[in-house]
């Protein structure tokens, strides 16, 4: 799987999800089947996905 | 040259009708701080084949337990975790599973220092390496118990059995789990090992065809695009990058099983792994295909053990891995 597609599936599994934190070495910077996600890139080495008042929902990292 | 030969040891099987993970935990600890062997012979943590296991409790209720092998530079530590109500922050988990309350979750660190917080983005500090949770067993908020955990051991790795309402397994196995038969520096650490783990997966048993089938759920060493799928991986060397391990099958629908000798001996086929599908990984380190059997029985030779069966059933026969003693 793609890091995108891997990316999209906490996204589809976290509905509440507003903003993604995701890790500069995937090269992702916009989700495609969520527009509605706003993408921050950081340095750290996993991804975080955040509500819309910026809660922690969930953390992973990528395969691959 | 190949690496020194690992010898796995039973600990036991312990049992917990509680659904919560707390219970499940308090399970395996009973294991993992045994004293004594299956077979009656001294366990002593830090020696042998002995690993030491450490426990964190929120009050008195456990949440998470790692270990340390008796031996190995590379300051490995397997992380095993699991709540009743999610943490903040939330564990990080490894593609493409997601947490689960009451789920036993399941991951492996190198160049750990000292633990901090099992919900930590490093559980063993800065500069560690940390793959990130996989879950180790089904979730009791789905109306599934665990019931009996079995806890095998070598002097890198450690192999966990959860078995579910007494009949469904699941397996995790975690640590140096593979020779890359190289040291080549992209191939192999820098003691010559692969670390990776291995879960069945929360949502899926053993499979009676674990071997004849490459499929994503329920089969030995492959590797599912969903969570609660079945899950195979490895670090990449020298980085923090966890790869995807698949297993090349060998055996084709005429001939599903791996056949014993004409006298009735159990041949032990080594198993070998490859990485993100395009690479040769390694051979699986004293974890071969065997003929048909029941989990958790054990091979032997006139008087002497010299393995241990997982397969799909301890009632029937089925394909079998033996982790070789």
């Amino acid at each position: 799987m793609t890091y995108t597609e891997q990316i999209e599936q906490y996204v589809a599994a976290y509905p509440e999800t507003a903003q993604a934190r995701l890790t500069e070495a995937c090269g992702v910077t916009t989700l495609p089947a969520f527009p509605h996600v706003i993408v921050h890139v950081w340095p750290e080495d996993f991804c975080e996905l955040e509500d819309a008042n910026g809660a922690d929902i969930a953390r992973f990292r990528l395969v691959g | 040259m190949s690496l020194t030969a690992l010898s796995h040891q039973y600990v036991g099987l312990s049992t917990t009708t509680a659904v919560t993970a707390a219970a499940q935990l308090d399970a395996l600890w009973s294991l993992l701080t045994a004293t004594t062997y299956f077979d009656g012979s001294t366990r002593t943590p830090g020696s042998g084949n002995a690993w030491t296991w450490a426990r964190y409790q929120n009050g008195s209720v456990t949440e998470a337990v790692y270990g340390t092998p008796p031996s190995g530079s590379m300051a490995q530590r397997v992380l095993i975790a699991g709540y009743a109500s999610a943490p903040t922050p939330a564990i990080t988990m490894l593609a493409p599973d997601t947490a689960q309350t009451t789920t036993l979750h399941i991951g492996i660190s190198l160049g750990s220092g000292a633990f901090t917080t099992y919900n930590a983005a490093l559980p063993f500090g800065a500069g560690s390496r940390w793959s990130g949770y996989w879950r180790l067993s089904g979730g009791v908020s789905a109306g599934i118990t665990p019931t009996d955990w079995r806890y095998y051991e070598t002097a890198e790795t450690v192999v966990l059995v959860c078995s579910v309402q007494g009949t469904n397994h699941r397996v995790g196995h975690a640590g140096a789990i593979i020779d890359p038969e190289t040291v080549d520096a992209v191939d192999a650490e820098t003691d010559g090992r692969v670390y990776g783990m291995y879960v069945t997966g929360g949502n899926n048993n053993i499979a009676s065809s674990m071997l004849s089938s490459v499929a994503a759920q329920g089969n030995w060493y492959v590797h599912g695009g969903l969570a609660g799928y079945t899950h195979s991986g490895m670090f990449s060397p020298g980085t923090s990058t966890f790869m995807p391990l698949t297993r090349p099958n060998f055996l084709n629908t005429s001939i599903a099983h791996v056949l014993p000798t004409s006298t009735g001996r159990s041949p032990r086929w080594p198993m070998l792994l490859n990485r993100s599908g395009t690479n040769f990984a390694g051979r699986l380190r004293e974890v071969t295909w065997t003929p048909d059997g029941t989990l958790g029985s054990g091979l032997v030779a006139g008087l002497t053990t010299v393995g241990y069966r997982i397969s799909s059933s301890t009632a029937f026969s089925s394909e079998t891995v033996l982790l070789v003693r």
